[in-house]
């Protein structure tokens, strides 16, 4: 049987192998912090991490994922330790948080590999994720408030 | 929308528990209830404290403020929790809340409880504050009771009672732990409760981070589409060609069967969004999981009958549109004097016609429904709006007792809405019904669209009679306005409408038009024009053709960009300024004075949710001064490529205006793109319960009105709505963000709402920025259609 792994943990799934990622981890996972809002890859709310990098879960099928390390938004960081989770308490990002999610995933994996962004660099990593209640300009300040910290390569 | 509050929640039991704090039956009490913000752990309310309808206090020094309005990401529940601490004294670690389910025994408590346009925080400051400041007064008496002291010697603070006298003091955790209160508050005590002075509020008025956040950015929250019970199938819908009116003629899924594995069976049923808005066939396609549901979607059959006047397009909509404005008297709304008489004898007519597209709701989060059937009741499990007329919808739908229906609210990931439509609870509960196991209803992105309840078009032609033989004055030179506009309403029903025979009147006479609810909004400005009239053209072929909705801000997205528009227009033809012509016309004459603030022979001032208009147009006049100072309004000091433009507007309408102004500074680019650098608001929302989460609010208002005004539009194509995805339904992205200068002013003595206002100030004030700029008058929505200008 085919295994995912998901947040350092190992999964048999009894789904389709053309199943989106995204219905594996909420239905059979119920890992549902990982959100469904286009199933196109338009909007970005589900946004997850293979081996590190930020995907669309909704555009990835089981089968082309099974050898790799999936992180979701609960394998982020145990509590809500998160550097980015802490600067988006901080600067009261969320308001309905529905696309919370990807929004924090995508600028996860964008910070670990430019930790000091400029607002251009933070914007083209970022467009591709909606947000209705459009809090993007608090997304954009709590991302620049953890810029440079010490600690946000290592989560 | 009136508040309906039953009596009966504030009644206190003459039936006491052992010990405890008794406020009314305990419904809530014992009961699991689920927990949205920590599904890790179901909160249960201790048997040992029964609790108000409103809030529970437990005898660990814990108070759970009830939260029976909905959470779609205003945080509403901690501006409650802070009413209720602020009143109760409570010490705010202390505070948590919760969302209780809702059923006929807790909605004879509650009252109805919908939420929308933006009225929670204006309907239940009052009787929230009320509720706690009655439990205060308990407390302090039951605590000066266990302390041997006089209660008038006893002061409340901070969680506990403080005899100031003999220097003693006691907890609410203790009081609640050695005392039973056996007391009956009649209505009329609650309503003559003192509250608290405004000036010694210590947690209402502070930014306090809320309580909803922490687990929006772990993946914790729970959302409608987060739900899950034991053995349930899952419902995909299978829609129609056209948005209304296609009926199923067959229903073939032979290779469904045969194909896909957990495949079940497909239902032919009928929903509608809300009852009078328009019924539609649905297939809805069963399977055992939510991708074998969306696979067998693709290989059932579903033969339409689609009747021919159901395929009518955009163009007809609007060709409708002028019809009705030109050929048809429309339902008087508004009459102020006698603008009829002015026009005829008017030598110079100023007119201009405007125009605004279909906006959807699109919010992240499609809809969803869960229902489960347990021992007869039929319990469902969905974000919506107003689970308290849910029961009355679904109990009619299943044709069962309202007794029946349980409303699980689940937290809502974005509505602006959307979600007061339930089609697909009907469904759910339908299929439900029909196969006895638990059902889920997911509406993929593409059906979301399709069983939309968009924005609809809308299209207002305004004249002013210009009279040049008085004063100089401008404003007195537009002897007289006229405002007919069409379009379609969020719900059927009939809408107040007032006539008041002069502009010194303060009292109209009150009557009502057939249709328009969620239209008219905004149409009934505060300009002191001397004649106005404003009439509605119900649009009737919209609203057969596609049931349109309530989008954020509703009816004042358009109304106060047509008429924003024109006073601008107006201020141009007179040649003065917009700005100065705006002040001119508020000084809150007649019936814009707002409400009285204080009765003939006192100097009290009044309370409560009917003094949110008090100073009036005045109030209007003095947030455009602030946004135009701020803005430095008319600076040498703009590059020469830009320019500023101004607008007010004070909705959510007369019963509850955040009275709110605007200045835009846009710019041209060398390819005759338009972009907003800065947006400078300055809202009064008459008291601010939580400023920083007004502020939330207004931010993303804004952006809402920058999205709707540039780009936004949803196309009918033969009766069907044409996009189908977020790749054609283009949107506000994280990219060209104007700087956003908001400045909260609390000049009332009520709080108004915050969640909508704003928003229909941007289109107004960008187009009249535009019109400063470049000369050209943008007299459509959305502005993409314009752009690049040439």
């Amino acid at each position: 049987m085919p295994k995912l792994n998901v947040n350092n943990k190992s999964y048999v799934v009894n789904a389709d192998p053309d199943t989106p990622l995204l219905w594996v981890l909420r239905e059979e996972l119920r890992l549902t912090g990982t959100k469904f809002g286009c199933g196109g890859g338009h909007c970005g709310a589900c946004t997850v991490h293979v081996n590190g990098e930020a995907v669309r879960s909704c555009q990835l099928r089981i089968d082309d994922v099974y050898d790799s390390y999936i992180t979701t938004i609960e394998g982020l960081s145990p509590g809500v330790d998160h550097p980015l989770q802490r600067a988006w308490i901080e600067h009261q990002v969320p308001q309905c948080g529905y696309c919370q999610s990807g929004q924090i995933m995508q600028a996860a994996a964008f910070l670990r590999r430019n930790a000091n962004p400029t607002d251009e660099e933070i914007e083209s990593a970022m467009r591709g994720n909606l947000c209705r209640c459009m809090t993007y300009h608090r997304i954009n300040l709590a991302i620049k408030s953890v810029a440079d910290s010490p600690d946000i390569q290592d989560v | 929308m009136k508040n309906e509050i039953s009596r009966r929640g504030f009644l206190i039991s003459s039936t006491v528990g052992a010990t405890g704090l008794l406020f009314a039956r305990p419904s809530i009490a014992g009961t699991t209830v689920v927990n949205l913000l920590d599904p890790g752990s179901p909160l249960v309310i201790p048997e040992n404290f029964t609790p108000s309808v409103w809030f529970t206090m437990q005898s660990s020094g814990f108070t759970n403020v009830h939260i029976f309005k909905q959470e779609i990401g205003q945080h509403v529940g901690t501006a409650f929790a802070q009413i209720v601490a602020e009143e109760l004294e409570l010490d705010w670690d202390k505070v948590a809340i919760d969302y209780p389910s809702m059923d006929i025994e807790v909605r004879g408590e509650t009252g109805q409880q919908n939420t929308g346009g933006s009225m929670s925080v204006i309907q239940n400051f009052t009787p929230l504050a009320q509720a706690a400041a009655v439990a205060r007064g308990f407390l302090r008496d039951a605590g000066a009771d266990l302390m041997g002291s006089a209660p008038e010697d006893c002061i409340v603070k901070a969680g506990k009672v403080i005899d100031t006298l003999y220097e003693q003091e006691i907890s609410y955790a203790e009081i609640l732990s050695q005392t039973s209160l056996n007391l009956e508050i009649q209505p009329e005590e609650l309503a003559s409760v003192q509250l608290k002075p405004r000036g010694d509020y210590k947690i209402i008025g502070q930014s306090l981070p809320h309580l909803d956040i922490p687990e929006k950015v772990n993946g914790k929250a729970r959302y409608g589409l987060d739900s899950y019970v034991p053995n349930m199938v899952y419902g995909k819908v299978s829609l129609a060609p056209t948005r209304l009116g296609s009926s199923i003629l067959s229903i073939r899924d032979q290779s469904a069967r045969e194909e896909i594995p957990g495949y079940i069976r497909t239902l032919s049923l009928n929903t509608e969004g809300m009852p009078g808005t328009g019924r539609t066939d649905v297939a809805l396609v069963m399977a055992e999981s939510f991708p074998a549901a969306m696979k067998a979607e693709k290989l059932v059959d579903v033969e339409w009958e689609v009747p021919e006047s159901q395929l009518v397009s955009d163009a007809d909509l609007y060709a409708e549109a002028s019809r009705l404005i030109d050929e048809e008297k429309g339902e008087s709304f508004l009459e102020v004097g006698d603008s009829s008489a002015e026009f005829k004898k008017a030598v110079e007519v100023v007119e201009a016609t405007y125009q605004t597209a279909m906006i959807e709701h699109a919010a992240l989060e499609p809809r969803s429904a869960l229902v489960q059937n347990i021992d007869g009741r039929y319990h469902v499990y969905a974000g919506v709006h107003s689970p308290s007329r849910l029961i009355d919808q679904i109990s009619a739908e299943l044709r069962i007792d309202p007794s029946q229906v349980v409303c699980h609210p689940m937290l809502m990931g974005g509505s602006f809405g959307d979600k007061i439509y339930t089609d697909q609870v009907v469904l759910a509960a339908q299929a439900c019904q029909v196969l006895g196991r638990p059902v889920k209803v997911i509406l993929t992105r593409e059906d979301q669209f399709n069983i939309g309840h968009p924005k609809p078009i809308s299209q207002h032609t305004l004249r002013a009679a210009i009279d040049r033989s008085q004063m100089n004055l401008p404003a007195r030179q537009i002897a007289a306005v006229t405002h007919d506009f069409a379009s379609a309403p969020g719900s059927p029903g009939p809408v107040g409408a007032s006539v008041y025979r002069s502009a010194s009147d303060i009292q109209g006479e009150s009557r009502a038009i057939q249709q328009g609810r969620g239209v008219v909004s905004g149409s009934d400005h505060w300009y002191d024009f001397e004649n106005l009239s404003v009439n509605y053209h119900y649009h009737e072929m919209m609203a057969r053709i596609v049931p349109v909705g309530f989008v954020r801000t509703v009816g004042n997205f358009f109304t106060v960009y047509a008429v924003e528009s024109f006073i601008d227009e107006l201020a141009h033809h007179l040649k003065t300024d917009p700005l100065d012509l705006r002040l001119s016309l508020l000084r809150g004459k007649g019936r814009n004075k707002g409400a009285e603030a204080r009765s003939k022979d006192s100097d009290e001032l009044i309370h409560g949710q009917g003094q949110v208009t008090v100073g009036g147009g005045q109030r209007l006049a003095n947030v455009l001064k602030i946004a135009a100072g701020q803005a430095n309004y008319g600076s040498p000091l703009l590059p020469r490529n830009c320019a500023q433009g101004v607008s007010i507007a004070a909705a959510e309408g007369r019963w509850n205006p955040t009275f709110a102004a605007c200045v835009a500074d846009v710019e041209s680019t060398t390819g005759g793109d338009i972009r907003v650098r800065k947006l400078t608001v300055a809202a009064d929302v008459g008291l601010a319960v939580n400023p920083d989460g007004v502020r939330s609010q207004i931010e993303g208002s804004l952006m809402w009105g920058l999205s709707s005004t540039f780009q936004e539009e949803t196309i009918l194509e033969n009766g069907r709505l044409k996009e189908t995805n977020f790749d054609a339904y283009k949107w506000q992205r994280n990219q060209d963000l104007p700087e956003l200068d908001i400045h909260i002013v609390e000049n009332g003595v009520h709080p108004s709402g915050s969640g909508e206002n704003t928003l229909s100030l941007v289109a107004p004030a960008v187009c009249n920025a535009i019109q400063a700029l470049t000369g050209k008058r943008l007299r459509s929505l959305p502005l993409k259609h314009h752009l690049p200008l040439v």
